[in-house]
């Protein structure tokens, strides 16, 4: 009895916060004569509904993230008297009401005598359409029509999670503030650190390029949450067998954009400047500024995630003074291709890469020297293991030169901020997003 | 032209003559000139040449030890000790901007000069030999240059041509700068005219010997060639 009226003022409570249309038209009349469900076949038919929707993992579903809690975790109630109504659907059925529930998350499930009569697959479904009500977005919540076909959708026999997902993306709402997890971007901002150790690097420059850190900072302060625009600046030090010493400046502009069949498709021009003196220049082959423009597209999958990436760049000159001969290095420009594909569990991402640089030339001349490689390319694979949450995360990752023509190596693209020098290289990163 | 003369002496008597005179002159000397142009090549003996002497730039010590190509004490230094397992990689790197000037045939010469860092003396075993493959600074006794598959040296410290080694004379020359004198005519003519190569040299000691380096002011290694010069 003290159940009730507690349960009675919940409602009430509800009513007078709630919007101003009240369910699927419930205006509370039933409120009166109600009895907590604790045994019997609402019960039962509830925890099929659960293994039901369990089954098809629609946590994984953006929109019905919240279903099977509303399912499992709203209170039931049954009515004494039936009410009568000309309406039909899915609570309705031979003039009378079997079922009713407030649009709001946590709302119970009000039954009435008349669903007593219904089979267990009719009230399975009952109870999955009146916990849509309380957990799809605002907007279609109320919408008989679309909870009704994502009722069906669940509850047709032999469907699957891809069938449901597909129905529900259909109707969900194509707005801003939707979950990082649907479109858009919630958090798209990110500093970090990163820091790579080079195989056999920089063997062509007067000391060998041991290691790379760099902080950077890419900030989206401008666009919208679906397409965020911003820079970003990365700074580096190298480690070397002299010491150390400043690494090239990266200085970019960047800009994502959410596609809307569910792409990560990214935009971004990036300056690698050298910060090196006019002293330091000569001892380096390295010191040289590019342009590095590109374009990814990026796709999550439940379980997997693909990741395409393209970018050019720029040419660039440099000089390196040894003894009395000063060469000089002139670099073609680099058609840069990546695919990366992986497993996701959960937060974890393991996967691997595979990427091929396509260089117009390097040529070298000093004194009587003169070199003139042609095209050539550099192909590298390498591990990445990543934890991705929310708010930030981490990733090892590896990069092995495989093949490449004419002897070359990383030390030929000049790139020490993109691709590193030598053979490959191990490396860490971490970052927040925010 | 007689008619030309003789309108010129009928002036005023003075006036007249001196403007003959110089009217002459000017078409003697003119009628003289096109007839000597016109007999070809014109000189009146050999061509002039100068002696040039140019310090080599190229001066780079290779060493199985040595694996850094960018090691700093294998250049840049004031003098070089070798051994049978220490070589010096020479090449007069600007040897192309001299080219057209450089004379050859005849008496002329052209020379490469060491200093000792010790007694003037001919040593056993120096020699320098013609260099088989393009190098760089960055040169290693495992390769010629870095870049590329074609880097590595056939053999390791250095590919050369044994048939084109030369051994050193003496040449007290003007003292104080007594050097070991290498004749370096014939590989001139067979690699930068024949070929159009220059690859420079290798200098290869079978017992210790300590020569000056690039660094040195007035000992180091340096080419001694004729050089033909305008009046």
């Amino acid at each position: 009895m003290l159940k009730s009226i507690l349960a009675i003022l919940f409602f009430v409570a509800a009513i007078s916060s709630a919007a101003t249309k009240v369910g699927n038209g419930d205006d509370g009349s039933d409120l009166e004569n109600l009895q907590p469900v604790t045994s019997g076949k609402l019960l039962d038919s509830r925890g099929a509904a659960v293994s039901l929707v369990e089954s098809l993992n629609v946590r994984g579903i953006p929109g019905l993230g919240t279903l099977t809690a509303e399912i499992q975790n709203a209170p039931l109630f049954l009515s004494e008297n039936d009410i009568s109504s000309a309406e039909t659907g899915w609570e309705f059925g031979a003039g009378k009401v079997f079922a009713r529930t407030f649009a709001t998350p946590h709302a119970a499930t009000r039954f009435f005598p008349a669903s007593l009569q219904l089979s267990k697959a009719q009230l399975i479904a009952l109870h999955v359409h009146e916990a849509l009500h309380r957990s799809l977005p605002p907007g279609i919540r109320e919408n008989e029509r679309i909870v009704g076909e994502i009722t069906l959708a669940i509850t047709t026999p032999d469907t699957t999670h891809d069938q449901v997902s597909n129905v529900v993306q259909h109707y969900l709402p194509k707005n801003k503030n939707e979950s990082q997890t649907g479109k858009g971007y919630d958090q798209p901002s990110e500093v970090g650190y990163g820091y790579s150790h080079f195989f056999s690097g920089g063997t062509i420059s007067n000391y060998s390029v041991s290691s790379l850190h760099s902080i950077q900072s890419h900030l989206y302060p401008f666009g919208s949450h679906q397409v965020p625009f911003g820079m970003g600046l990365n700074l580096s030090y190298l480690g070397t067998s002299s010491g150390g010493q400043m690494g090239p400046l990266g200085v970019s502009l960047r800009f994502r954009v959410w596609s809307s069949r569910g792409f990560d498709v990214g935009l971004w021009a990036e300056a690698s400047l050298n910060t090196l003196s006019a002293e330091e220049l000569k001892q380096s082959p390295f010191g040289r500024d590019m342009i590095t423009a590109g374009i990814s597209f990026r796709k999550d999958l439940e379980f997997a995630y693909v990741e395409n990436r393209v970018s050019i760049s720029s040419g660039g000159k440099a000089t390196h003074d040894l003894g009395l001969i000063r060469y000089h290095y002139d670099y073609g420009e680099v058609i840069n291709v990546k695919l990366k594909a992986g497993t996701r569990l959960g937060p974890i991402h393991l996967g691997a890469y595979a990427k091929l640089h396509l260089a117009n030339y390097l040529r070298v001349n000093g004194g009587a020297f003169n070199y003139d490689s042609g095209r050539f390319r550099v192909f590298s694979v390498g591990p990445e293991i990543a934890y991705r949450g929310e708010s930030g995360g981490a990733s090892l990752f590896g990069r092995l030169l495989v093949d490449s023509t004419k002897g070359a190596d990383f030390d030929y693209l000049g790139n020490l901020l993109g691709v590193g020098v030598g053979q490959g290289s191990v490396g860490v990163s971490t970052w927040l997003n925010f | 032209m007689v008619k030309l003369l003789e309108r010129l002496s009928t002036g005023a008597s003075g006036r007249g003559r001196w403007r003959a005179s110089r009217a002459g002159a000017f078409v003697t000397s003119t009628i003289g000139a096109l007839v000597l142009t016109g007999c070809g090549d014109f000189s009146f003996g050999p061509p002039h040449t100068q002696e040039a002497v140019r310090s080599l730039e190229g001066v780079k010590l290779i060493h199985p030890a040595i694996l850094n190509s960018a090691d700093p004490m294998a250049f840049g230094q004031p003098t070089y000790r070798l051994d049978d397992q220490t070589r010096l990689l020479l090449r007069f790197e600007s040897l192309n901007e001299y080219a057209s000037a450089i004379a050859t045939g005849g008496t002329h010469r052209i020379e490469l000069l060491l200093y000792p860092t010790g007694d003037l003396v001919l040593p056993e075993g120096l020699r320098i030999c013609p260099v088989a493959k393009n190098w760089m600074m960055l040169a290693t006794w495992r390769a010629a240059h870095p870049f590329g598959g074609d880097g590595p040296w056939l053999a390791p410290g250095g590919d050369f041509h044994p048939e084109g080694c030369q051994e050193p004379v003496l040449d007290t020359g003007d003292a104080p700068e007594e050097a070991l004198v290498f004749d370096l005519s014939a590989w001139y003519r067979d690699y930068p005219e024949a070929r159009e190569e220059n690859f420079g040299w290798i200098l290869l000691a079978s017992n210790p010997y300590e020569v000056f380096g690039e660094t040195s002011s007035s000992r180091s290694p340096r080419v001694r060639f004729d050089k033909y010069v305008s009046l």
